[in-house]
């Protein structure tokens, strides 16, 4: 039998869809290690509130926890950039950043500080972006316009291009949208929102998500469990990490997709910003972007590695057009900058 | 010990008076929130933050000053008819078992809780950056008065019994 | 020590009633079984979770904000006079009915439901106004603190819910759906605590005596018709002002409950004394209220925690798996457990504990799920009223006067636990009663 057991929850509950990337994990692990460790998962809220992971974990209560990282960005801002970015890195610039160009090792020297381990195990592109009652066809249409939307970057965007960041509780967005108490609201990708029935209150919906290009999710391991484990099982744990690395693309691209498809046939009128508006938002964020990474060291670091990653791949990124897999842009936030703070 | 107990009730009588005031603060804010996203359609950044703070701050703190008047929840359907001797050992008993564990877990906890936020200079995450660590102190200042009230309780508990004995 | 996770769950509900008729604070009860509960179960490692669930779900619960605003909007309403003198004229203006204020008690409660979701508030409310004035007249001390605890706990049920909203959450049906399939259920069970008031006082008189004729006699009826617009009108403004603000998107559900204690404070600046002495004894008050609710959450939210992480869950599941089969006879045996673990945990803890478990094997049955969330927080009632722990119980013993005793209270609860039990036979018999509206609604 299990000669370690750990306890793992997270920080979705349990009928939200993020969940799976969580349960594909373990159910991946669980299979791999064999006899010498066991995963006992439970869904969010059920041991600790999902707010109160990151503590359980960093304290032993709890041996692991899947995570988005953002959630921990009061603690350090650097998690915010490990969670996701403002119209930055799309999905695959996560999976290129995390396993080929030093991405995976700043996650363990920020989760490090806290006596954690980090396995990063999903990657979900674009959110869905804005959705509500009132219609937003352009960067215009956003002027006065009470959003709901969570991140400080992205709350400073939002404020250069006239609207106003809303903070609400998760679960009162449904009805600040039904009611009118915001105009729009950001909650997921488009397969998450369906499912927490957005579609029944919300009659346009704009795209993409410039907010949260795309979003990455993982698994915070207590350093002792994780240092009590032998290095055969730590490395059965990064392959089942990995596997679900990859698998949480597809998975996620194929539900919004599907969630797409059920928003239209509900009805919900969409609107996408044009390229010029979009240039408008990629001007300010980059801004916002080393504005917010020389506030702290750390930030500054992860945002380096990053831009510098996108810079470095352009080389061969842009001769590979149209059969690029990752965004072609050279506006990008100032390298000089962010090193100046470094 | 008299006086101790009696102490222990001044500072627990201060303490909730200057803290009771707060839930009117709590109002205050969540009407300010209001009216400004209403009436210039630009919310506050950080009324949510400060709301959700002194909410947890104001019952937390409130809780001791609650003991010293027994305006916690408890069943005396059995209790009411023992005599005064007995119903003294079952105060004795259950702030022993019950209240003396709880509150250590909270002080000890709760004091590592709040280091933990603190030594690393935790902060909210919206547009402005409020310092979380003085909230979650508070579950440390709590016990801390609980403890001292129950002190007072037990205490009183204890001179009860001697009395009945003389 | 490691107990089973079988001996741990004894251990602590049976530490839990030891302590509660020690008569020791329930709060404190709660919170030391969760320590001993960890010591001899799980270990000492998982009480860091103590802190977390502290922290996490009483402390930083933006929606639990409602509970002090509500608390605060019924002491100012009290302290203007005017809730106690509205009970004289809906008195005097239902005269020759037997059990008019019990009557008016349900009406009052299910338009509070439609203000606040959160069961701590709306109990604590109407204890505050309604059992006074009601004792005051002579009416049945059971009937009145049952109607009043019974009515409260609609809060949860009506529309908006924090209940409903986590409930949502854990359950494959939206946050809509639910509101709508709990509200004609919400509406039913309000109807059936109306009929008893009525039908009870109607058999035995002296429980909700008439207004004696000669007293009737010194009021004029344009005497009555002033009394009505001065004092029945300014809360129906209140109730109506909160709801129009939740209505027309001012307010979240949350935030509304702070423009009801703004136009309370108005009432209270017109028909109070307004002194400032006066003032700062309601806020006391109040938070003296406030702490005694959200106390019994924080030790409420320790003990659950340490109740789940000791393989509490997994006991409860093994029942469940155990049972005998037919898919009537799973729902009955879940909706029994539901109601056996309301007699000890609050709803949080049971939603958290129980969906994961019942939902999968509802699904699997082919059971309509929005219906089985709904019959849950039908059933879900009756746990804020069962003894030994029932919320409502604990909240109202909290504001109620010098006299009232837990059981009183715990006798009171057994008619309306029965009422009920009745409405979740007429839904399971009647399904669209919940699923209608929904259909209607969102189609
Ligand atoms: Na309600
Ligand atoms: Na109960």
């Amino acid at each position: 039998h299990a000669k370690e057991s750990w306890t793992m929850t997270t920080t979705w509950p349990d009928n939200l869809a993020l969940i799976e990337i969580d349960r594909h994990w373990v159910d991946l692990a669980n299979k791999l290690v064999g006899d010498e460790l066991k995963i006992n998962f439970r869904a969010g809220g059920t041991l600790v509130p999902g707010t109160e992971v990151f503590d359980a974990t960093q304290t032993g209560s709890i041996e692991a926890s899947g995570d988005w990282p953002g959630y921990w960005a009061g603690r350090s801002p650097a998690f915010s950039p490990l969670a996701t970015t403002t119209s930055l890195f799309n999905g695959v610039d996560y999976l290129n950043w995390i396993q080929q160009w030093g991405g995976f090792e700043l996650y363990q020297e920020v989760y490090g500080k806290y006596n954690m381990v980090y396995l990063p195990y999903g990657i979900t592109n674009n959110e869905s972006g804005f959705m509500g009652r009132t219609p937003i066809k352009s960067l215009a249409d956003l002027d006065g316009k009470r959003i709901r939307l969570s991140g400080r970057d992205q709350g400073r965007v939002l404020e250069e291009l006239g609207g106003s960041q809303v903070t609400l509780a998760g679960g009162e967005i449904y009805q600040a949208i039904e009611r009118g108490v915001i105009d729009a609201g950001e909650f997921s990708t488009p397969g998450v929102d369906y499912e927490a029935g957005f579609a029944e209150v919300a009659e346009y919906w704009t795209t993409p998500g410039w907010h949260q290009s795309a979003s990455v999710f993982g698994v915070m391991i207590n350093k002792d469990a994780w240092n009590a484990l032998s290095k055969e099982t730590q490395e059965k744990l990064k392959i089942a990490a990995d596997a679900t690395l990859a698998w949480s693309l597809s998975w996620s691209e194929r539900g919004s997709t599907e969630g797409t498809i059920k928003f239209q046939e509900a009805g919900v009128q969409i609107n996408q910003f044009s390229e010029a508006d979009l240039a408008r938002i990629q001007d300010i964020t980059n801004e916002v972007i080393v504005r917010g990474a020389c506030e702290d060291k750390m930030h500054a670091k992860v945002y380096h590695s990053m831009i510098s990653y996108m810079e470095h791949y352009a080389n061969w990124r842009d001769l590979t057009v149209p059969f690029n897999m990752s965004r072609t842009i050279d506006n990008l936030p100032s390298l000089k900058k962010i090193e100046a703070c470094l | 010990m008299n006086a101790i107990a009696k102490a222990i009730d001044t500072l627990n009588d201060v303490f909730g008076r200057i803290i009771a005031p707060l839930i009117a603060i709590i109002t205050l804010v969540v009407l300010y929130d209001i009216g400004l996203r209403f009436f210039t359609d630009r919310p506050s950044d950080w009324a949510f933050d400060i709301t959700k703070m002194l909410f947890g701050a104001h019952f937390m703190l409130m809780a001791a000053y609650g003991l010293r008047h027994h305006v916690h929840v408890e069943v005396d359907v059995i209790k009411r008819l023992l005599s005064r001797r007995k119903q003294a050992v079952l105060d004795i008993i259950g702030y022993l078992i019950f209240f003396a564990p709880f509150m250590w877990m909270l002080i000890s906890l709760g004091w590592s809780f709040f280091m933990r936020s603190f030594s690393r200079g935790e902060t909210t995450y919206g547009m402005v950056s409020i310092p979380v660590y003085p909230i979650k102190g508070v579950i440390f200042v709590t016990a801390v008065l609980i403890l001292l009230q129950g002190i007072a309780i037990f205490i009183r508990a204890i001179q009860q019994l001697r009395e009945e004995r003389t | 020590m490691n107990l089973s996770p079988e001996m741990l769950t004894l251990v602590m509900f049976a530490g839990l009633i030891v302590g509660l008729f020690m008569g020791h604070p329930l709060a404190f009860v709660l919170g030391g079984v969760a320590v001993v509960g960890a010591l001899v179960g799980p270990g000492l490692n998982v009480m860091g979770t103590l802190i977390n669930n502290i922290y996490g779900n009483a402390m930083d619960n933006y929606v639990l904000v409602a509970i002090p605003l509500f608390v605060l909007m019924a002491r100012f309403l009290n302290d203007s006079g005017v809730t106690e003198k509205m009970f004289d004229a809906m008195r005097l203006l239902l005269a020759n009915l037997r059990g008019g204020l019990a009557l008016t008690v349900v009406i009052v409660s299910v338009l509070l439901a439609a203000t606040t979701g959160i069961v701590g508030a709306s109990i604590a409310v109407m204890g505050m106004i309604a059992l006074v004035p009601m004792l005051k007249y002579g009416y049945n001390k059971g009937l009145s603190a049952g109607v009043i605890m019974a009515s409260g706990c609609l809060g949860i049920l009506i529309p908006p819910s924090i209940m409903l909203i986590l409930m949502a959450s854990y359950s494959p049906v939206s946050v809509g759906a639910l509101f709508a399939g709990a509200l004609v259920p919400g509406l039913i069970l309000g109807v059936m605590y109306a009929l008893y008031v009525l039908i009870i006082c109607h058999i035995k008189p002296e429980y909700g005596p008439k207004v004696p004729a000669e007293e009737r006699a010194q009021t004029s009826t344009g005497e009555l018709v002033i009394m009505l617009f001065k004092y029945v009108l300014p809360p129906m403004a209140l109730i109506l002002g909160v709801l129009g603000a939740l209505f027309t998107g001012i307010a979240t559900a949350t935030e509304a409950s702070a423009i009801g204690v703004f136009i309370a404070f108005l009432l209270f600046m017109i028909f109070g004394d307004r002194k400032l002495k006066t003032c700062y004894n309601t806020l006391i008050d109040a938070s003296k209220t406030t702490t005694m609710v959200m106390l019994v959450l924080v030790g409420a939210t320790a003990f659950t925690g340490v109740f789940s992480r000791g393989g509490g869950m997994s006991v409860i599941s093994d029942l469940v798996l155990a049972m005998p089969g037919g898919t009537t006879g799973a729902l009955i045996l879940m909706f029994f457990l539901v109601f056996i673990l309301g007699m000890f945990l609050d709803w949080t803890g049971i939603v958290l504990l129980s969906f994961p478990i019942m939902l999968p094997i509802v699904e699997a049955m082919g059971v309509d799920m929005l219906w089985f969330v709904v019959m849950v927080a039908v059933v879900l009632q009756t746990s804020f009223l069962t003894p030994p722990f029932g919320y409502a119980l604990f909240y109202l013993k909290g504001v109620a006067p010098p006299g009232v005793e837990i059981v009183d209270l715990y006798k009171a609860v057994i008619p309306f636990v029965a009422l009920i039990i009745v409405a979740c036979v007429l839904l399971a018999f009647f399904p669209w009663l919940v699923t209608g509206l929904p259909a209607i609604l969102l189609g």
